[in-house]
């Protein structure tokens, strides 16, 4: 309820009865005095303490109109943030982990890239080990890979590049085979891998094969 | 489950769709061969080199089990066989093998190491 006057006063005898309405009146609604907040709240360089932890469906830091995006208490010295009432980061004092599957989306450089900096062209967009069937073994962003003969496997991108002017680089794990770069079959959706010995022969040899490059 | 690409001159590509992509990318309920030939589909135009063409299932054990041969499997009755009658391909060093025997004076061999390296 909002606070207000209760009495107008005039020339008049002054009762416990209106003393005690008034009173009440101002303990009972005291909140209402600074909530909801009709201007800017200055703290003057004071903590606001005791939120509430919130979850990450309700956070007890959170928005103008939208009550389900802010920051929660997921547990003990555990931070997160959550979007859409749904976690999207957790920071505790293990570090920095990303929830359900979100991914980090580096920025595009601009200028000299910073010391160490991660952008997203810098980051690896696919990788696999591939046994000789040729067979998958493990992989990331592949989504097949074909036998074109010996020592010849062509890899489908799941995400493709924006073009063919992308970086693919491995090595075939054995002694005397190599892992050559693709030639004319890399396309955005593509690479075609060729392991060949130093005798130039094709051959069948398991290899690990990673690209980079512009999506 | 294997999926055969047979290219203009009769040589083949098999192609084996990665199974996280396969259970990602399956429709509720759909078989294994149905999905497995729709994402063949949906990752034929990623390969310029099979535009065009019409891919084929093939099981495990319709494969030959011994890639010696592998420049000679063909595609023949939905199975995938070594075809006897294609030629092996050159060897990569059969001319400069045959040049250096052919060789008869340290002219003639110093000529051809001079090629070769």
């Amino acid at each position: 309820m909002a606070l207000a006057r209760i009495k107008v006063w005039i020339a008049e005898t002054l009762t416990f009865t209106d003393l005690n309405t008034e009173f009440n009146n101002v303990l009972d609604n005291a909140l209402s005095l600074i909530s909801p907040l009709t201007a800017d709240l200055n703290f003057n360089g004071n903590d606001l303490n005791n939120l509430s932890t919130g979850t990450a469906a309700a956070p007890g830091l959170n928005f103008n109109g939208d009550t389900d995006s802010g920051l929660y208490v997921s547990a003990a010295n555990s931070v997160g943030v959550t979007a859409g009432g749904a976690s999207v980061v957790l920071t505790s004092t293990s570090g920095m982990a990303l929830q359900n599957n979100q991914p980090v989306v580096p920025a595009a450089v601009s200028g000299v890239p910073a010391q160490h900096g991660l952008f997203r062209d810098n980051v690896v967009k696919a990788w696999a080990a591939i046994a000789v069937t040729p067979a998958l073994r493990e992989e990331f962003n592949v989504a097949s890979v074909a036998d074109g003969g010996a020592g010849v496997v062509t890899v489908t991108w799941d995400r493709d590049f924006v073009n063919s002017d992308y970086a693919v680089a491995g090595t075939a794990l054995a002694n005397d085979e190599y892992l050559s770069a693709p030639a004319a079959s890399q396309a955005a959706g593509s690479a075609q891998i060729r392991i060949q010995n130093f005798n130039g022969i094709l051959a069948d040899q398991p290899f690990v094969v990673m690209a980079i490059g512009d999506q | 489950m294997p999926i055969v690409w047979v290219k203009a001159d009769g040589s083949l590509e098999i192609q084996r769709i990665a199974l996280t992509y396969l259970e990602r990318e399956r429709l509720p309920g759909e078989p294994t061969d149905v999905a497995v030939m729709r994402l063949a589909l949906r990752l034929q135009s990623k390969v310029p080199a099979w535009v065009g063409l019409t891919p084929q299932l093939v099981t495990e054990a319709n494969l030959p089990p011994d890639r010696t041969q592998r420049h000679k499997w063909r595609l023949q009755g939905g199975r995938v066989q070594v075809d006897l009658t294609v030629p092996d391909p050159p060897a990569p060093k059969k001319a400069k093998k045959d040049a250096i025997d052919a060789a008869v004076t340290l002219a003639d061999l110093k000529a051809v190491l001079k090629v070769i390296i």
